[in-house]
């Protein structure tokens, strides 16, 4: 597809409608959660807007973030706003290898005014030598990519907080991009972090649709877009008059799991934890992880992986805002009996507990 | 097992029904209605953002179906319908998949996406050139 087009005659060359173009003006203004009448702007902005250059780099990560975006089963809007931009660079996708690729990334640098997609935190130990693209470190690779650059989005929580790799003990420092950008180690440039593990696919093209449409969306205090992480989990969640009302399931298969009462004491972090899962859902919509029945883990907020067991309640419920000051008293109450069980219970473990040799990890 | 319903938990289900937020929804219809007759000003309502999907259906069956049933085929099917409420329609398009991708309430004479695009006009005369079967004179 040539780079001078605008999306709406890269629609058109597929076969899409001036009345196809509006309801997919009308569909991206509900993925961006922007108000519907926010349509008429998209189709006016994303008509004239040409393919922007984008340089996608993958440094300690799992691949996980790309699958997400690129495994949807059917032509959503997404993917037609993910094809619509010239992918300039992407290691895992890109059928050109060795010199080739980087020769592709290099001219697509020079240009300058690229966008900049990077999935997977940044090794610093050692100069950054634990991982190495072509001769050079994940780090160096990031700074001349980043130098000439309009904007960067970090995808997935490894590249927006540092993530699994930055776990502690964190062998390699692994770093995220704004730490990166903190410590003057890159050009600062206008970041968006879309943090998950791995982000919802629809927020990730959101992203992207309103970086074309309206330029940085207003983010938060960690650099995440509001419309999508202004809410937590558990504000919009379908369990949540079940919290209000004090019914909760105590553990998976008992009668409250199967009424469908909140999580809360089974681990969920829905409280604390700011995503767009219960809206946006996934699996085209289908459903998200506490309608499946398992508690939110958290996976869009700095450090989850070492915020304790995913299957431990939250000291006590947070802000319960609508909730009558007795019934606050009573939740803080349920929160802290949920505490007092689980130390009960986690001292018990540590009384039985014993040291796992390799011998039985390879029973 | 062929969906969630088979999977023994309680899932959204549980909420449908009259819900405060369908409540506060059809309160403001009202607010949107009134503009509509005094300005002429439309708006539009993006339900997947402020309800759940049993509260969608529960809304869509208490505004139930007025004079006007329109279907488009365009980047997949969309139906557009106006409800008993005359001037509040409700527009669903679904992808060529059949997914939904917006659930809209719009509070409008017309939803714009029912005029022909001005854009479109141009190639109509030629189309209708076409149909002409004597069109030497042309």
């Amino acid at each position: 597809m040539a780079k001078n087009i605008t999306l709406y005659e890269a629609l058109a060359s597929r076969g899409i409608t001036r009345r196809g173009f509006m309801k997919f003006c009308a569909a991206t203004a509900s993925m961006m959660a922007l108000p519907p009448g926010a349509a008429a702007a998209i189709a006016e902005t994303l008509g004239k807007t040409l393919r922007p250059s984008v340089i996608w780099l993958s440094f300690q990560e799992c691949t996980g973030c790309t699958e997400s975006l690129t495994r949807a089963d059917s032509p959503s809007v997404e993917q037609l706003i993910f094809d619509f931009i010239s992918l300039d660079y992407h290691h895992t996708l890109q059928a050109a290898a060795g010199h080739a690729a980087e020769e592709a990334r290099e001219h697509a640098m020079t240009m300058g005014g690229h966008l900049v997609l990077v999935d997977g935190s940044i090794p610093t130990l050692a100069g950054g030598l634990h991982s190495t693209i072509a001769g050079i470190t994940n780090l160096q690779m990031l700074q001349e990519t980043v130098e000439n650059a309009s904007a960067v989005v970090s995808i997935g929580t490894c590249a927006a907080f540092g993530g699994l790799p930055a776990a502690k003990p964190n062998p390699t420092q692994a770093k995220s991009v704004q730490e990166l950008m903190d410590e003057g180690l890159i050009a600062r440039k206008p970041l968006i972090n879309v943090p998950g593990c791995p982000p919802i696919p629809s927020v990730i093209a959101g992203v992207l649709a309103h970086y074309l449409t309206f330029g940085v969306p207003e983010l938060d205090k960690l650099g995440r877009p509001k419309v999508f992480f202004g809410d937590s989990i558990h504000d919009r969640c379908y369990r949540r008059p079940f919290y209000d009302q004090g019914k909760f399931a105590k553990t998976f298969d008992d009668e409250g799991a199967r009424k469908g009462w909140c999580l809360f004491e089974l681990g969920c972090k829905g409280p604390t934890t700011f995503n767009a899962c219960a809206t946006t859902k996934w699996n085209q919509g289908t459903s998200f992880p506490i309608e499946a029945g398992h508690g939110c883990i958290g996976c869009s907020e700095p450090s989850f992986w070492d915020a304790g067991s995913f299957y431990k309640a939250l000291s006590q419920p947070t802000e319960p805002l609508d909730l009558a000051a007795g019934a606050v008293v009573a939740g803080a109450a349920i929160g802290v009996g949920a505490s007092i069980a689980n130390r009960a219970k986690k001292n018990a473990a540590k009384s039985q507990h014993e040291t796992a040799t390799l011998k039985d990890l390879e029973k | 097992m062929s969906g969630l319903a088979d999977i023994a938990i309680v899932t959204a289900d549980a909420l449908a029904g009259a819900t405060p937020a369908i409540d506060a929804l059809l309160t403001e219809l009202i607010q949107h209605v009134e503009r509509l007759k005094k300005t002429g000003e439309s708006t539009s309502i993006d339900l997947r953002a402020l309800l759940s999907q049993p509260e969608i259906e529960h809304l869509k069956a208490t505004l139930g179906q007025g004079e006007i049933q329109a279907s488009l085929q365009a980047f997949g099917p969309s139906s557009i319908n106006e409800t008993r409420v005359p001037g509040v329609w409700f527009v669903e398009h679904r992808n060529a998949e059949y997914q939904t991708i917006a659930e809209l309430l719009m509070v409008t004479l017309c939803p714009d996406i029912l005029f022909t695009p001005v854009e479109n006009l141009s190639e109509s005369r030629s189309l209708l050139a076409g149909l002409i079967t004597n069109n030497e004179g042309e």
